[in-house]
C-alpha cells in the first residue's frame, strides 16, 4: 500500500514534488497507510494539478482516477458463472388443435419449476445450500425472487411447436453449484412430464431430449472488469473535462 | 470543524511540528484523521499564503511553524466560530 501511494504521489506537479516529496515520503513511512489514503493522495494530486493549471494533465489523471476507482470497485464484486443446458420437448400423436393446450401445459410446468415451493426446496437442499448467507439475512420470499432472476428458462422459437426447445441457465458465484442447479431443473421438468402424463388426458407421448447437457463454466460471465475499468476511464476523463470547463467559466466570471 | 487549514494552524499554535506529528495531533484534539493528500494540500496552501513556514532541519521530517499572519488569521477564524457557537448555544437554551 505504501509503495502504491508513493507511485500515486508522482502524479503531483513536478514543482510540488521537488519541494515536498522528501517530507511527504517521510510522512508515509511514519503512518500506517490505508486504502482510503490512496484515493486521498490521488485527489490531492488532481487538486494540485488543477491549481497549477496543468489542465491536460488534470484530465489525464482524472481518467486514471476513474479507472482506478472502477477497478477497485470491480474487484469487490463477486464472480458469477453461468451454466446452460438445452432441452427439447417432443409431442407425438397430437393434432394441430392441441397446440394451444400443449403450450399452456408447458407454461404450467415452467411455473411449477419456478414456484416458491420448488425453488425454496432446491436452495435448502444440503448438497446445494444455495444463498446460505442471504437466507440468514433477508426474507425467503426475497431470496426466491433473487434465485428466479438468476435462473432463466427461455423458449427458443422454432417452426415446429411439436418439438419445443428450451434453454435453461443459472448464474451463481459457485460454478459447480450453477451446473448442479441446471441439472436439477432439467430433472424437475422430467418429473413434471411424468406427473402430467400420468394424470392428464389426452395421453400424448412427450419425450424430453437433452440437446446440450449443463456445462461447467470455466470463466465467470460477470463482472466484465475490463469493460468496467474502461467505463471508469472514460467517465473520469469526461468529469475531468467538465471540471476544467467549470473552472475556466468561473475564472472568466 | 473539519477545515484542514484551520486544523493544521490550530495544531501548530502551540509549537512547531512535522507532518506526521500534525496528523496525530489533529486526530487527538479534533477526532479528524487528515489523509496525507489533505494534509499536504493544506500545508502547501498555508505556506503559499505565508501563514506557516518550514523550520530548517537536517531531517526529512521537516517541521513547520505558524507565522504572525497565520496566528492572526487563526484568531480571526476562531473568534468568528466562537460567535457562531455562542449564538447557537443561546438559541438552544431558549428553544
Amino acid at each position: 500500500m505504501r509503495q502504491l501511494i508513493r507511485w500515486m504521489a508522482r502524479l503531483y506537479p513536478a514543482a510540488w514534488r521537488e519541494r515536498y516529496a522528501a517530507e511527504f515520503d517521510a510522512l508515509l513511512e511514519d503512518m500506517r497507510p490505508k486504502w482510503r489514503d490512496l484515493f486521498n493522495v490521488l485527489l490531492g494530486a488532481l487538486r494540485m494539478q488543477m491549481a497549477t493549471r496543468n489542465y491536460w494533465k488534470f484530465v489525464a489523471f482524472a481518467g486514471l482516477a476513474g479507472a482506478l476507482v472502477a477497478g477497485v470497485y470491480a474487484l469487490t464484486i463477486q464472480d458469477r458463472y453461468m451454466s446452460t443446458a438445452v432441452v427439447r420437448f417432443t409431442f407425438a400423436r397430437l393434432a394441430d388443435s392441441d397446440r394451444h393446450g400443449t403450450l399452456d401445459r408447458l407454461a404450467r410446468m415452467e411455473r411449477e419449476v419456478l414456484s416458491r415451493t420448488s425453488l425454496a426446496a432446491l436452495m435448502e437442499r444440503p448438497a446445494l445450500d444455495l444463498y446460505a448467507e442471504d437466507r440468514k439475512r433477508i426474507p425467503l420470499e426475497d431470496v426466491v425472487e433473487n434465485m428466479r432472476k438468476a435462473l432463466r428458462i427461455n423458449l427458443l422459437e422454432g417452426p415446429n411447436w411439436r418439438a419445443t426447445t428450451f434453454e435453461i441457465s443459472c448464474m451463481y458465484p459457485d460454478r459447480f453449484k450453477a451446473r448442479a442447479v441446471v441439472r436439477e431443473v432439467v430433472a424437475k421438468f422430467v418429473e413434471q412430464i411424468n406427473t402430467t402424463q400420468r394424470i392428464q388426458a389426452p395421453p400424448a407421448a412427450v419425450t424430453l431430449q437433452l440437446l446440450d447437457p449443463a456445462n461447467l463454466p470455466k470463466q465467470p460471465i460477470f463482472p466484465n472488469r475490463v469493460v468496467m475499468v474502461a467505463v471508469g476511464l472514460v467517465g473520469g476523463v469526461v468529469l475531468g473535462l467538465l471540471a476544467v470547463l467549470v473552472r475556466q467559466k468561473l475564472q472568466k466570471a | 470543524m473539519s477545515d484542514p487549514t484551520i486544523l493544521v494552524l490550530a495544531s501548530l499554535a502551540d509549537g512547531e511540528k512535522h507532518g506526521y506529528a500534525i496528523m496525530e495531533d489533529v486526530q487527538g484534539f479534533a477526532g479528524v484523521r487528515l489523509g496525507p493528500g489533505t494534509l499536504y494540500g493544506a500545508i502547501t496552501r498555508l505556506e503559499q499564503r505565508g501563514w506557516i513556514r518550514p523550520v530548517d532541519s537536517d531531517d526529512r521530517r521537516r517541521p513547520y511553524r505558524i507565522t504572525g499572519a497565520g496566528r492572526e488569521y487563526l484568531e480571526a477564524q476562531l473568534a468568528s466560530l466562537n460567535q457562531v457557537v455562542k449564538t447557537a448555544m443561546r438559541r438552544l437554551k431558549h428553544a
